[in-house]
């Protein structure tokens, strides 16, 4: 916002912008944080005003390779704009500087599965290693926190955006399922994906979530977002989360900020929060199987140069070119979806998912929004890449998952730096078309700490 | 047919009926399965990532419409899933369908003599299409996603005749609610038909593209099955296509390797609710299904009434000439086999040709007055056929009215009489069939005006004095 103020004065113009962003682009280039790097193409298309943002690599914007950070996606070309590029471009008057790097087709936690290779964050521990960014989007985090465009864009699945933003301290908005249209962007959970945004403040998150959200005529699952009132003071605390010491310091420190400005804090206790990460996985790995079928490399994408037949087209193609996770979780979805176990996992899920929403209505009954963690402490690069223990990994998710599947909101808000070096975040979550309600108290803990004037901007 | 009831065949039919809608089930590309390959196709037809489905509501109203029009429940939710599998002509990977909750259930359609159930009709996609040459397969998806119903019986079907007749009414009726262009040449109809005999596994027969393949091929699994048995041979679960060169059935996969589609929701697209009065209005509008028409029309001549049942638009025709006449049997018969042989002689269609309801209703009132004779009506069918006329008119310009005047048809029985003595001295002698012969020539001199009925009856009275 401050941005754009000196845009308007015409203190600085978008080009000079966009060239200091490339320069902080270049300072960090080993961390692998682009896959198409757009500066040059964003000082052509700029206007007077133009706030350069940066799109993770699964939305289409014309012109460019979309690869969903995939080998097997690696020359395909954008076939049209998704519909938020357009939004973001005509509503926001923005250009895009890069396509960033992102874990393959959006499954993972570290940013370590691209195929390019992993991606670094700009934070350091102690001992001069890096942090790894968190994932999916971790090419949107690394290079917001580097300093490399005023914005980014990402997809939240299991927590995919707040995730990231909390370990490069960074806000990061993961909306109502149904409030941003997916038209464009390559999916994997259809019915949890969604697009947000990270940004320095939340007055930014605002911003960019007015300007863009609406229903749109390519997508049958948005909603006519008509923000929720916010009528109750009271926030709640989950009982079943007991994070590490730093994190817990951080959420007692954004209580304490809250109680001031007089809000209410009551604890919940929602048993059923225990087997989230267990409900999501069956749902994320047999939307898996089913979205990534489409990818044989009979029209697009990579074919081997050697077959013979159909099925070894097909065999050939998808074990060449996707990552030993996407196998994984195709291998399980399809098992899952077998029809002598669809009963057992995915209908029985759909079951308990609705008794979890039951839970969670009653929630709201009495708070319009949740205080949580949004995740533990970042590991570094290194420790990701030697730490193949997927079940692990996928432990990561406890804080964020339930957002996704009941379709809520949550937003992650840095607070301060941990004593390793690494930011720490707090998650705040209200219920479907309940952002501004989030806006409203997020602003408050914002303006408190001041992570990004504070202690981000410093650092770049 | 008393063989296969011994043999206790059961065959249950699987009808895919391409829509009739402007454009595909999902995407805005226009529904058209030939033309230049691929022209008709949009991303999301290809298999782009980052695409969406969009439902065609067009799609949804004729679906409803078949569905009343074969006695069919129309469920107020039905809910698409997808059906996975890998092939070359499915780019998405996955066929989207109904398994679960279809739009249509529990139907019927009437053969003679029987009751043949209707399980379900659902919507779906198609596939593409695959065409082999030498080492090379090219795809055509122009077909992928083309709006479809598909129509399950009841295993009730007992023979390939009634398989047939099954068919023919069905394709009848969804000309008569124009929900599909019917033309099977281009696949726009295709079947799979589901054997089994004396209680055991049933064998799929896929991908028949014609009437005549779909009874040969029944005609052919019965045969065989049977033989197995005798052989005792075990009939298990299996997929065969039908090889129309050879005349035979072959194995594709069998029931190990049937495939497991490991069906779910597509949740891109939410579940269609229909409202009751939509529902109501569809039923309400319906057109007069054949058997109602074969119930109403039941005076007319069996073979004529067939011809025009069996052609929703000549049936129109037909209502039209009614509008100017009460003559049903004669109108009919004029228009299914006169105007027919007119149509073949000529190679014109009916509606390019010059004739006129109103000209066939006032040939048909001049045959019932007595006023021409029947054939003058087809010399006056035959013009009109060629130009515009006025029937009336040419009636009173060329004279063609029929001669009832006694004192005129005296003069010509004597004439006739005294022109061939032999046949009159032959008549006397005997010979009564002979009579018939001076009616044809007097006939023949009157130009066919001459009231034959008259003719005869003046004839009778001088021959025998």
């Amino acid at each position: 916002m401050e941005a754009k103020k000196l845009l308007e004065t015409g203190e600085i113009s978008s080009k000079d912008l966009i060239l200091a962003c490339k320069k902080n682009a270049e300072k960090y280039k080993d961390l692998n944080m682009i896959l198409t790097d757009r500066y040059d193409e964003a000082l052509k298309d700029a206007g007077p005003k133009s706030i350069p943002g940066a799109l993770k690599d699964v939305f289409f914007l014309k012109g460019t390779k979309t690869t969903a950070g995939s080998k097997i996606l690696k020359d395909f070309n954008s076939p049209f704009d998704a519909d938020l590029t357009v939004r973001l471009r005509d509503n926001c008057d923005s250009v895009f500087v890069a396509k960033t790097c992102t874990d393959e087709f959006t499954m993972g936690s570290f940013g370590k599965t691209n195929f390019t290779g992993p991606t670094k964050s700009p934070w350091k521990n102690n001992n001069g290693e890096h942090f790894s960014p968190g994932g999916s989007s971790s090419g949107s985090s690394a290079i917001l926190a580097a300093g490399g465009c005023l914005y980014s864009t990402g997809t939240d699945t299991g927590g995919s955006i707040r995730e990231p933003a909390a370990w490069t301290g960074l806000v990061g908005g993961k909306f109502s399922y149904g409030a941003m249209p997916r038209y464009g962007i390559i999916s994997l959970v259809v019915n949890f994906d969604s697009p947000g945004y990270f940004t320095y403040t939340v007055e930014d998150l605002e911003y960019l979530f007015n300007k863009t959200v609406g229903i749109s005529n390519h997508d049958y699952t948005t909603i006519d977002y008509k923000p929720a009132p916010h009528t109750k003071k009271k926030i709640a605390l989950i009982k079943e989360f007991s994070p590490s010491h730093e994190v817990q310091i951080a959420i007692d420190e954004t209580k304490k900020v809250l109680e001031d400005a007089g809000y209410e804090f009551i604890e919940v206790s929602i048993p059923l929060i225990a087997i989230t990460i267990e409900l999501y996985y069956v749902f994320v790995c047999s939307s898996a199987a089913s979205e990534l079928s489409k990818f044989d490399g009979i029209f697009y994408g990579d074919r081997s140069k050697e077959y013979v037949g159909n099925e070894e087209i097909y065999n050939k193609c998808r074990t060449e070119c996707f990552g030993p996770e996407v196998k994984r979780r195709i291998l399980i979805g399809n098992y899952l979806m077998y029809s002598a176990n669809v009963d057992d996992y995915y209908w029985h899920a759909l079951r308990i998912q609705q008794l979890l929403w039951e839970s969670f209505e009653k929630v709201f009954q009495d708070v319009d929004c949740i205080l949580c963690p949004t995740a533990e402490l970042p590991m570094t690069v290194e420790e990701t890449l030697s730490n193949p223990d997927p079940v692990k990994e996928y432990k990561c998710d406890l804080y964020t998952t339930f957002v996704n599947l009941m379709g809520f909101c949550g937003i992650n808000v840095p607070i301060k730096l941990a004593g390793c070096g690494s930011p720490v975040g707090i998650q705040l979550v209200s219920k479907p078309q309940g952002e501004h309600i989030l806006f409203h108290i997020g602003k408050i803990v914002d303006k408190h700490f001041d992570f990004c004037r504070r202690i981000l901007w410093k650092k770049i | 047919m008393e063989k296969n009831l011994k043999l206790g065949v059961k065959i249950g039919l699987e009808v895919h009926i391409q829509m009739k809608t402007k454009s595909k089930l999902f995407s805005a590309a226009a529904e058209n399965g030939i033309g230049i390959p691929n022209e008709n196709t949009t991303c999301f037809d290809v298999g782009y990532p980052g695409t969406l489905p969009l439902l065609n509501e067009h799609a949804l109203e004729l679906a409803a419409r078949t569905g009343l029009a074969l006695n069919c429940t129309i469920n107020e939710v039905s809910i698409f899933d997808r059906k996975h599998y890998f092939y070359p002509d499915s780019p998405n990977g996955y066929q989207i369908t109904q398994q679960y909750h279809p739009i249509c259930s529990n139907g019927y359609l009437d053969i003679p003599g029987k009751r043949i159930r209707i399980n379900k009709i659902h919507i779906e996609g198609d596939a593409g299409k695959m065409v082999h040459a030498g080492s090379c397969s090219y795809l055509d998806w122009n077909r992928s996603g083309i709006a479809l119903m598909e129509l399950v019986t009841e295993p009730d079907i007992q023979s390939s005749e009634e398989a047939v007749q099954f068919v023919n009414e069905l394709i009848l009726i969804l000309q008569y609610v124009d929900t599909c262009g019917c033309n099977l040449e281009n696949g726009e109809i295709r079947f799979d038909v589901n054997i089994s005999i004396l209680n055991g596994n049933r064998i799929e027969v896929k991908n028949l593209n014609s009437i005549k393949f779909m009874k040969e091929a029944i005609e052919y699994e019965i045969v065989r099955q049977s033989e197995m048995v005798e052989k005792g041979e075990e009939i298990s679960r299996e997929t065969r296509l039908y090889d129309s060169d050879h005349g035979v059935t072959k194995s594709l996969r069998k029931k190990e390797q049937i495939a497991d589609y490991r069906y779910m929701q597509d949740m891109n697209l939410p579940p269609v609710v229909l409202e009751k009065s939509w529902i109501e209005n569809i039923k309400q509008h319906l057109p007069k299904l054949p058997a109602k028409l074969r119930e109403e029309n039941n005076d007319l001549n069996r073979e004529a009434l067939d011809v025009l049942i069996n052609n929703p638009s000549l049936y129109s025709y037909f209502c039209k000439i009614l509008e100017y006449t009460d003559e049903r049997n004669l109108a009919a018969s004029f228009l299914t086999s006169d105007i027919n042989g007119l149509v073949n002689k000529n190679e014109t269609k009916l509606k390019d040709s010059k004739i006129t309801p109103q000209n066939i209703g006032e040939v048909c009132n001049l045959i019932k007055k007595n006023e021409i004779s029947n054939k003058t009506g087809k010399y006056l069918i035959d013009k009109a056929f060629n130009e515009i006329i006025d029937v009336l008119k040419v009636v009173k310009e060329e004279n063609l009215g029929k001669i009832t005047d006694i004192e005129i048809i005296n003069n010509m029985c004597k004439e006739a009489m005294v022109n061939y003595p032999k046949e009159v001295e032959r008549f006397k002698n005997g010979n009564e069939k002979l009579i018939e012969f001076f009616v044809g020539q007097i006939l023949k001199t009157s130009s066919g005006r001459a009231d034959a009925d008259l003719v005869r009856e003046r004839l009778k009275i001088f021959l025998h004095s």
